[in-house]
């Protein structure tokens, strides 16, 4: 049997493949004219392009002009000064939960919502703006593909020799806004130096290292702003640098109630996608996050409400929760301890949107979660009684057909 | 001796192997499908979510985007086809239009798709089900399904995920060179090689509602194309759907003009009509419309 064949055909790609260097890629503020100019550039950049199509197409983009407005504007005026041909720069939020920010090679940045929740002021969106906005102008989703390349092809060589087992082989997937540990750190420099060139207060750039690390539960994996370790490492290292650079951190833009507006406007979509995501824990972290920095109201009173009852509702799903953000075996005893638990969640619930009724009698989501409540409590006519009332409202629910379904079903059983 | 105790042994073995073996299905039916599809008569086809890369050697995958949407418009008509002919009223909607001008639409698909990934876990976890077991399931998406009746006015909307993959020389390459490998130093004549391209689909029937899952189904295969989805559909439910309900007709002029009106009457209620509701909008509508209905003589 030739077996020299396949091993030619291999070491032609691993030489191809080994062929790309990156040294020759210069940043977006250096004048080359080489963005775009490689093949395999372009198909990152429309990689991009494409994955924002897929984004908008699927509705996960918040469409608040005001809200998007104000990102737009604190993200463009951080983008330094370009030589050439570049990107253009576009800042987007997300409808999502977690604890993270991305960057395409395209110029499009991505903000969840569950980050920008978890943010005090402006200064520190400006610094992790400023973070992403690096990413893009050392462009170094091309550089990592280059490395990624001569990578993976000397890891199928290996592969090959250890029998197609996939000991070695680790495949580097399509992820374009994931960068190496140097290209992070590269980042956090770069955007000290946007940051004060805005004459943002650097402390705050120091702040929201410690003020991330103070975050409870971030667990999300990919995320460098969720990850504890990380975030001790980039707080030391960013007071290193500033030292170092001889920053003047006495004062500095800050505006804390204009950001504080702009959180507003997204704050309950984080809450809404935590509690489509099952996770409770969380959800209640960032709606008492919410009563701290807003005052407490029915509308977080009502959160309440609905995080205690889903928790009753679906114990193996808090009892998985919990496992994973205690690092925890996901056992019997655990779900048990979540089921056990349940009257004391219901009975916690009911307390929860009362006083939420309390504090606004015409609180119909309150009505709502209540009518859900006695559903699962098998209590047919409390949960009737709350429903209509959740019904009678005078603008029509968007899930008017979810609950008269349940109506219905409760009258057939009746 | 020892020739009786082995073929003891492989009877055992055999009897115990037989009689274990059940007939499994990847179908998952509401507990009360038949009863809940008295009452309904319309779908719409979601667009299907088609993911198919083709993997290459360098690891730097690409979409097949031509033959994902080749594969999405198979998919579309054949659900379209079959569905019709299992007896429902399909509602034709222009999804992608709808969706560019409404945030709102878009991010409710993607809810409802998030809450049947929810759905199925509960559904496909634990052993695998038996024939006769597939319908004893009770699943909700809840009201994430609630705005495609809304634009679409549909009662049912089929949701379909399809990923496919195909591999490129390359990587072909690799793998038979590793198969042959393998195959040469463990003696063997037979050289095992993965698949140069596979496929699978996800289907479910959800009641646009209540958000409760009618029917589900899943298939696997090697072609890249929408054969599985047709594979998939020819276990859909024999129910009988209300729009194929036969309303008898009568002989004599005046009670064919009483059940006519009695008719128009039925078919103004909507499918979640309570009576005992009464300041609900649509049903106060509804009271209203029968109170004027003529009564022919």
């Amino acid at each position: 049997m030739n077996l020299t064949t396949p091993f030619s055909i291999l070491l032609v790609f691993c030489l191809a493949g080994c062929a790309a260097s990156t040294t020759s890629v210069l940043p977006l503020t250096v004048d080359g004219d080489t963005f775009l100019v490689s093949q395999r550039e372009q198909k990152i950049y429309d990689l991009s392009e494409r994955a924002h199509q897929t984004m908008l197409r699927k509705g996960l983009l918040v469409s608040d002009q005001q809200a998007n407005a104000y990102l737009n504007r604190v993200g463009s005026e951080l983008v330094p000064t370009l030589a050439g041909v570049a990107p253009n720069f576009n800042f987007y939020i997300v409808k999502e939960a977690s604890v993270n920010a991305f960057a395409m090679p395209n110029g499009n940045i991505y903000l969840h919502v569950g980050l920008l929740a978890n943010l005090d002021n402006e200064a520190q969106l400006a610094h992790v703006l400023g973070h992403e906005i690096a990413h893009v102008v050392q462009r170094h989703s091309y550089i990592d593909r280059i490395d990624t390349h001569n990578t993976l092809v000397a890891a199928h060589v290996a592969d090959l020799f250890l029998f197609g087992t996939g000991l070695a082989y680790i495949p580097a997937g399509m992820n374009l806004a994931s960068y190496s540990r140097n290209q992070e750190e590269e980042s956090d420099t770069l955007a000290i130096d946007y940051v004060s060139s805005q004459h943002y207060d650097l402390r705050e750039s120091i702040q929201l290292f410690h003020h991330l690390n103070e975050v409870k539960h971030t667990k999300e994996v990919g995320s460098v702003w969720a990850s504890h370790p990380l975030s001790t490492a980039r707080f030391n290292r960013a007071t290193q640098i500033i030292d170092e650079m001889q920053i003047d951190t006495k004062s500095g833009v800050i505006n804390r109630e204009l950001y504080q507006d702009f959180r507003q406007r997204i704050a309950t979509i984080s809450i809404e996608r935590r509690l489509a995501s099952q996770q409770f824990e969380l959800a209640e972290d960032a709606v008492m996050r919410e009563i701290e920095q807003q005052g407490n109201d029915a509308n977080w009173q009502y959160y309440l409400g609905e995080i205690y009852r889903l928790r009753a509702q679906h114990p193996q799903a808090a009892a998985k929760e919990y496992a994973w953000l205690y690092d925890k075996n996901n056992h019997k005893e655990l779900e048990k301890s979540f089921i056990d638990a349940g009257d004391d969640n219901k009975k916690l619930a009911i307390e929860h949107y009362q006083l939420a009724l309390t504090l606004n009698p015409l609180d119909f989501q309150s009505h709502r979660g209540l009518g859900l409540l006695y559903i699962y409590d098998d209590n047919p006519n409390a949960a009737k009684q709350h429903l209509q009332r959740y019904l009678t409202q005078p603008e029509k629910p968007k899930d008017w057909r979810y609950i008269s379904s349940l109506q219905a079903k409760l009258n057939k059983d009746s | 001796m020892i020739i009786t105790r082995i073929s003891k042994l492989l009877l055992l073995t055999t009897i115990v192997f037989s009689t274990g073996c059940a007939t499994y299905t990847s179908v998952r039916e509401h507990a009360s499908l038949a009863e809940v599809a008295s009452d309904l008569d319309s779908v719409v086809v979601a667009p299907p979510q088609v993911n198919i890369e083709l993997r290459v050697f360098t690891g730097e995958n690409e979409p097949l985007t031509d033959k994902e949407d080749m594969v999405r418009d198979q998919l579309i008509t054949l659900a379209e086809k079959r569905l019709q002919e299992e007896g429902l009223k399909v509602i034709n909607f222009d999804f992608e239009n709808a969706i560019a001008n409404d945030e709102d639409l878009a991010f409710s698909l993607t809810q409802a798709k998030e809450a049947l990934d929810h759905a199925k876990k509960d559904l496909y976890s634990g052993k695998a089900v038996a024939v006769e077991d597939k319908a004893q399931f009770r699943a909700s998406l809840g009201p994430a399904v609630n705005a495609i009746a809304e634009h679409t006015g549909a009662e049912t909307v089929l949701l379909m995920d399809y990923y496919g993959f195909e591999k490129s020389a390359g990587l072909k390459t690799k793998d038979a060179a590793a198969g042959i490998l393998l195959a040469v130093l463990l003696g063997s004549s037979n050289a095992a090689i993965s698949a140069p391209s596979g496929s699978f689909v996800d289907l479910a029937l959800v009641d646009t509602a209540s958000g409760d899952v009618l029917w589900t189904n899943r298939r696997g295969g090697q072609a890249v194309n929408a054969l599985i989805a047709e594979h998939a559909f020819n276990e859909f439910p024999d129910v009988a759907w209300e729009s194929e309900a036969v309303i008898p007709t009568m002989n004599t002029d005046m009670e064919s003009t009483v059940a006519d009106s009695e008719n128009s009457a039925a078919k103004v209620i909507p499918a979640s009509y309570d009576p005992d509701a009464t300041t609900a909008e649509d049903t106060a509508d509804t009271k209203a419309a029968i109170a004027t209905q003529p009564i022919n003589q």
